[in-house]
């Protein structure tokens, strides 16, 4: 278990300080190789596509598609009875990421807030037999001028709220404890239905 | 009257060493806390400084690998009580699992001082914790980040390893007194 060697013998010291140095470069070569074939295929993405994995291991993944040209916010909503839904309600801004959303609850309803506008009149959705039971989350990704942003999210580390807004192909935000990938693609995938709230 | 070596009991021994590995558990946990302090966003989880890697090698070098291992398994468990929560425990694990099993290659190969050993303990620790995310979350998109871990794991491995490499020879009379 001593290794008194390696602070004694001078000549293997140089020998291997020659291995580390040899170790690092190489690391930050391939590591740089593929940074510049992402940055010369990079391209500004077209869609976002959000991919739910359910954190328990069951293999029901919901997958949608949103084009980023969109201003919209994109609810994604799990509930009492395991039904992960994402919602697409539309913003009347536009143009920006608007970071003081959140969310409120008006009479067994969940409605969007926006704390600059001051308003809470657009339901995300309904309750229903919601009695506190910790199975619920709720991710809210905003989409605006052609970035997209998680703005809200009741995940204990917040990690996911904390990224930075993603726009170009191959990024992502990822909200572990929930298991939501969003990330930007080229194409659209399709899905399930878009349950599009409209005003 | 000064106590030499030989009047020591196995006792004595293991007392030292246990103390020892406290200290290490407790800097590295300080160390937690510090990289939790730093924010190092990219929209992936589990991507961190790394910063407690210095006590690993330190254990590593002066006790040998079943001191580190306990040490190191010890820090994950109780840095995610403190400073996280579950699902970041089991990531972790997983990252400082791969991390441990090549810092340890590392070492036993002799080929590489202890800036070498950190360097692959930091770059491995990244792509254990990327490998899990893959596998829980069902994409491999986001692989795309993995230049930055590699770069990350690297850099601050290897500035780890120095200064491990700063500290050694001060800490080295610590091994007459653990074994």
């Amino acid at each position: 278990m001593f290794d008194s060697d390696i602070l004694t013998h001078s000549d293997n010291k140089r020998r291997r300080y020659i291995n580390d140095a040899i170790l690092l470069a190489a690391c930050l070569l391939i590591a740089g190789m593929i940074w510049l074939i992402q940055y010369l295929t990079r391209s500004t993405g077209g869609f976002v596509e959000i991919s739910t994995a359910d954190p328990a291991g069951s293999d029901e993944t919901v997958t949608q598609s949103f084009s980023l040209n969109e201003s919209c916010y994109i609810v994604i909503f799990k509930n009492d009875t395991g039904n992960i839904r994402i919602r697409c309600i539309p913003d009347r801004i536009g143009g920006i990421i608007n970071d003081s959303t959140t969310v409120e609850e008006l009479s067994d309803s969940l409605f969007l807030f926006d704390a600059i506008e001051s308003n809470t009149d657009r339901m995300i959705g309904d309750i229903g037999s919601y009695t506190g039971s910790d199975e619920r989350f709720i991710n809210i990704l905003h989409i605006s001028g052609h970035k997209a942003d998680m703005v809200y999210a009741d995940c204990p580390d917040l990690i996911c709220v904390k990224a930075r807004q993603i726009s170009r192909t191959g990024e992502s935000i990822v909200c572990l404890p929930h298991g939501i990938v969003v990330t930007v693609t080229d194409s659209y995938t399709s899905g399930t239905d878009v349950d599009a709230v409209t005003w | 009257m000064k106590k030499d070596n030989s009047d020591r009991t196995y006792t004595d021994i293991r007392t030292g060493r246990m103390a020892y590995m406290g200290l290490c558990l407790a800097l590295s946990l300080i160390l937690s806390y510090v990289e939790s302090l730093i924010p190092f966003n990219f929209g992936i989880p589990g991507v961190k400084l790394g910063l407690a890697n210095l006590c690993i090698v330190i254990l590593l070098y002066t006790c040998g690998w079943r001191e580190a291992l306990t040490v190191d398994i010890l820090r994950v468990i109780l840095a995610g009580f403190m400073f996280g929560n579950l699902s970041m425990i089991l990531y972790s694990l997983a990252g400082a699992a791969l991390s441990f099993l090549c810092m340890y290659g590392a070492y036993s190969m002799k080929k590489l001082s202890p800036v070498g050993v950190s360097l692959t303990g930091g770059v491995t620790h990244n792509i254990g914790q990327l490998i899990v995310a893959v596998f829980v979350l069902g994409t491999a998109r986001i692989v795309y980040y993995i230049p930055v871990l590699i770069i990350s794991g690297a850099v601050t491995g290897a500035l780890l390893g120095f200064i491990a490499n700063l500290i050694l020879p001060t800490v080295s009379k610590i091994r007459e007194d653990v074994h």
